[in-house]
């Protein structure tokens, strides 16, 4: 037997393995999402929540044969709300667990750290955080799902221009997700007609919020509006309150959650938010097609978990049902899926209708946000 | 290599085949396990173990406990991720650069501060550093505020750059090994020995003629430099900052690894930051469990073995050996 | 204008007043702690997160009586300060001052994961003692919380000053301060007295937390920044020095608004810690001046 023989037969052999392997993993083999969560510290009832909607899904699907015979395996990991955890929880999930795409993180600060290492990983990601900063500047693969500080803002500015204020204080958190609302909220200033005469940045860490709300009192602003996360609205309203400062007060669509209105408690009466429709599924009008959607998911979650789910729940189970939909369509081969999630168009999910596309991975409009007003202790539909 | 003419030569001889024996081990390791997820941990041991062995170096020779070395690695991170990202200077060249204003903004402080001594050192080097996190959140300017600087460039030069964990693990753990040969070779000089007597008690040495003063910051410049690197290290490996490298907590947790380690040994805080990385690691995911475990494992560490763990450990195994012999 | 400067004036002192108590509950606890056994305890932070946390639970959410959450509070955080007594004075006799300290350090992040798994890491709070309506002087406005805040913690350290003065314990803890040593020899039961320091101490930080968290709210992981704030406070004043700790507490509190009022509130412990390091330099034992430092008796921070 000469060589060349030999090594044909070894070649052939090779092969006829290699693509026995390979349909085997097409099979069988599960498939593999990551999801850095922040599920400890001030901000865990946010993770908490997209893994529980994330761990109901998984059950579903595998219940029912998963994705083109393969099932789906969630790999969790906590970021603990820190930017340098999550890059190193991220380099796990991509390099250790090897997983065909990730759904997360949520804070604002994580998204942007960890994005040079899932783009230069070649991950397909939905970030489930709420600055624009995590698409902007776009990468090949990465998606943002929940409403993000670009058309929250400009929402915003519609509506207190529309109701005559135009004079506003700004304050807002020393974090990223602070940084992406000053941004915005400075950039779109002039173009909606609306002056900024008090701006301040704050820390986190403050528990004493009044020196600074006086001296916003002290202004000539009409409206106060509050761009912070976490614990920070609650202290906010609450000092708001203490103080005696009676413009209306404006939150950023963080403070969307049962949580703040727990905390701030009688003191929310009256304030205002921007956000997705999701709080409020029930004022709907009934020809809204996301009012069915958000129904069943709030009344299946709370009937699961015994509490009302948030916005964060809601943004993972949309990019859940995205990111499977396009895998049923062209398996985890990463630029078949990036393309397949680009080509997403008009999914009716809980934090708007979705429509990605070559220059958008936004995938919302100013369509999916209303303003929101809390009267008797729950949030209101304003406009 | 001043410092080598004072120091024994046996000394320097036997930390050189230590170390060069260490090194090669390290080398090894990826030729025997292969490429994998663990070389990500193995880099981040390399460059903590740089602003751990700085403290050890202070501690161990002066008796004293700075809580700036966090502030250190974050200046020496910012400084050199400012340099080569906002001017475009070379990354090997930027940390190099950053290190000098980490020893001008050391001998400053230093000139300032080391007149202190015990808990008033301590939270005197604390003030500072919660200063530096002040002015990093603050100056968003140069160091892009809370949210720190992404895309940082890669260490390399000359047009070829590091892009792969190998890599890294191949140009990061020389440069660790280098500096803890040279923290050895410092504590055994004479420089060391000077510094071991002033701690012992300033009078006497005084009257020796040694300036306690001079040498205090010298070796206050020194062990902060070793900080100052690993943040250098630390900015072009993961390619991004934020105020949390280096925060209050991070020094904390550098004192963590002392207390594991043993407050005067180098080798010993290289061991501690090995623990303290596999806690990390092992306890990813359970970040409450990861405090109390962390916690408790300090206590009863201090309570069981007073100087530190390995010191402690290593005393236990002598005792044992003397006690077969006798 | 006038009257803006007036309320501006107003507005700053009780401000300065309110957070001023709330750092010298704490300052004043590390004070006591430090005197009786030369060390900084990184854990007074969480004698007011634990007493928080569970008048937040038990009161705020589940709706006991006040007075019985408060009870139960309290009960919390003695066996806390018990607890701390025994792993950093007995069982740690023979550790040097680091060891002690880090100790402390395990304890605070310990209480912390312990604390997030009992309850969980979000923000709690429970209504004010007299309800939410702001108080109004000319323009300046306070919360009648605020009132209670400042009235209790003045009590509390007037009589925690008499207690040391008047009674034979309190003399005892004075005399344990200034030598440990002469104080066995003539008969005082150091140990008893260190305790008797801890459960002081941590009763002033279960009153810290029990009064405060219906303003600021109270997180599993709000204890450590708490204790710095606390020691810089205390250290400012001068170690061991109960009126020190005060002092230099309501100094803190008070650069601390005038920056945020006429400045930014970004930049507010800028000043701060800016002032700790100067006085430190120029005034080591602080600027009331502390009483026989143990600390400088063990200046090698590593030796046993």
């Amino acid at each position: 037997m000469n060589i060349k023989k030999l090594s044909l037969t070894a070649l052939a052999l090779g092969a006829s393995i290699l693509t026995y392997t390979s349909a085997f993993a097409q099979d069988g083999a599960p498939i593999r999402f990551g999801a850095p969560l922040i599920l400890s510290g001030p901000g865990a009832f946010a993770g908490e929540a997209g893994k529980r909607t994330l761990d109901v899904l998984v059950d579903t699907v595998n219940a029912a044969g998963g994705i083109n015979g393969r099932p789906v395996e969630m790999i969790y990991y906590d970021t603990e709300g820190k930017p340098d955890v999550a890059v190193r929880v991220v380099n796990r999930l991509v390099k250790s667990d090897r997983v065909d795409a990730v759904l997360g993180p949520i804070a604002s600060w994580e998204a942007v750290a960890v994005k040079q290492a899932l783009d230069r990983a070649g991950v397909p990601t939905l970030m489930l955080s709420a600055t624009r900063a995590s698409v902007d500047p776009q990468t090949d693969c990465m998606f943002k799902l929940p409403a993000d500080d670009a058309i929250v803002v400009s929402k915003l500015y519609e509506y207190l221009v529309s109701a005559g204020l135009t004079k506003i204080a700004v304050i807002s958190t020393l974090d990223g997700f602070g940084d992406g609302g000053h941004r915005e909220l400075e950039e779109q200033a002039s173009a909606a007609g609306i002056e900024i005469v008090f701006d301040e940045r704050f820390s986190m860490e403050d528990t004493d919020l009044a020196p600074l709300l006086n001296k916003v009192k002290r202004s000539d602003a009409q409206a106060l509006i509050n761009w912070s996360s976490s614990r920070a609205p609650v202290i906010v309203t609450n000092t708001v309150r203490q103080i005696g400062l009676e413009i209306p007060l404006i939150h950023s669509h963080a403070a969307l959650s049962p949580a703040v209105l727990k905390g701030a408690g009688e003191n929310a009466e009256g304030m205002l938010a921007a956000g997705a429709k999701f709080e409020a599924a029930d004022s709907l009008p009934d020809d809204d097609p996301q009012k069915a959607v958000i129904q069943e998911y709030r009344a299946s979650y709370e009937a699961a978990f015994g509490e009302a789910p948030n916005q964060f729940g809601a943004g993972a189970y949309d990019a859940f049902k995205i990111l499977t939909a396009a895998i049923g369509q062209v398996g985890t081969e990463t630029k078949a899926l990036c393309h397949a999630i680009e080509s997403t168009s008009n999914y009716v999910g809980l934090g708007g209708i979705y429509t990605y596309s070559e220059s958008d991975h936004a995938g919302l409009g100013t369509d999916s946000v209303i303003v929101y007003q809390v009267r008797s202790g729950a949030w209101h539909i304003v406009k | 290599m001043s410092i080598l003419t004072f120091i024994k030569q046996d000394a320097v001889h036997l930390n050189t085949a230590r170390v060069a024996l260490f090194l090669t081990a390290i080398l090894l390791v990826p030729v025997v396990f292969g490429i994998g997820y663990y070389l990500n941990m193995m880099i981040f041991i390399a460059i903590l173990s740089l602003p751990a062995m700085g403290l050890s170096l202070l501690s161990g020779l002066s008796g004293q406990l700075a809580i700036s070395h966090g502030a250190f690695f974050a200046i020496g991170a910012y400084a050199s991720a400012i340099l080569s990202t906002n001017i475009g200077i070379n990354p090997v060249l930027s940390t190099l650069l950053a290190q000098m204003i980490v020893a001008l903004v050391a001998a400053a402080i230093g000139a300032v501060v080391l007149r202190l001594r015990s808990h008033y050192l301590a939270i005197a080097t604390l003030s500072f550093a919660i200063i530096v996190e002040l002015v990093i959140k603050e100056w968003s300017g140069l160091t892009g505020g809370m949210q720190g600087m992404l895309n940082i460039p890669a260490m390399g030069a000359l047009g070829r750059e590091a892009t792969s964990d190998i890599q890294y693990y191949y140009i990061y753990w020389p440069i660790t090994a280098l500096l803890l040969l040279f923290a050895l070779n410092l504590s055994s000089s004479r420089i060391g020995r000077a510094l071991r007597a002033i701690r012992e008690g300033e009078p006497i040495v005084d009257s020796l003629g040694i300036q306690a003063a001079e040498y205090k910051i010298g070796i206050y410049i020194i062990s902060s430099v070793f900080a100052g690197v690993g943040g250098a290290l630390y900015a072009h490996f993961v390619g991004f900052v934020t105020p949390a490298t280096g925060s209050i907590m991070f020094a904390i947790e550098i004192i963590m690894v002392l207390a594991l380690g043993g407050f005067d040994r180098l080798w010993g805080a290289l061991v501690g930051v090995v623990l303290i990385t596999l806690l990390n690691e092992y306890a990813l995911g359970f970040a409450d469990y990861k405090k109390i475990i962390l916690g408790v494992t300090l206590i009863a560490v201090m309570l069981v073995f007073p100087r530190g763990l390995l010191p402690g450990l290593i005393d236990l195994a002598r005792s044992n050996k003397y006690g077969r012999t006798a | 204008m006038t009257s803006l400067i007036v309320s501006d004036l107003i507005q700053i002192v009780m401000t300065t007043l309110t957070v001023g108590s709330m750092y010298a509950l704490i300052a004043v606890g590390v004070s006591l702690i430090y005197s009786a056994t030369g060390v900084i305890n990184f854990a007074q932070g969480e004698f007011v997160m634990l007493s928080g946390m569970t008048v937040a639970s038990l009161y705020g959410s589940m709706g006991w009586p006040l007075t019985t959450a408060i009870a139960v509070a309290l009960v919390v955080v003695l066996f806390y300060a018990a607890l701390l007594t025994l792993l950093t004075s007995i069982l740690a006799a023979r550790i040097s001052l680091i060891g002690v300290l880090i100790i402390t350090i395990g304890a605070s992040i310990a209480t912390q994961g312990i604390a997030a798994r009992i309850w969980d890491s979000d923000t709690h709070r429970f209504a004010p003692f007299s309800g939410e309506d702001p108080i109004r002087i000319l323009d300046a406005t306070i919360s009648p919380q605020a009132l209670w805040i400042v009235g209790v913690t003045a009590i509390c350290i007037a009589g925690l000053i008499w207690f040391m003065r008047s009674t034979m314990a309190g003399k005892a803890m004075r005399a344990c301060s200034l030598d440990q040593a002469a104080a066995t020899m003539v008969g005082i039961p150091v140990k008893a007295t260190v305790l008797l320091s801890f459960t002081l101490s941590g009763l002033l930080g279960a009153v810290g937390g029990i009064l405060t968290t219906p303003l600021t709210t109270i997180d599993a992981n709000s204890g450590m920044l708490l204790a710095i704030k606390g020691f810089t406070a205390a250290m400012l004043g001068g170690m061991g020095s109960i009126p020190g700790a005060l002092f230099g507490a309501l100094l803190i509190a008070f650069v601390e608004t005038v920056t945020v009022t006429v400045g930014s509130s970004a930049f507010k412990e800028l000043p701060t810690f800016t002032i700790i390091i100067l006085v430190l330099l120029f005034l080591p034992r602080g600027l009331v001046g502390g009483r026989n430092e143990i600390g400088l008796q063990h200046e090698d921070l590593t030796r046993q």
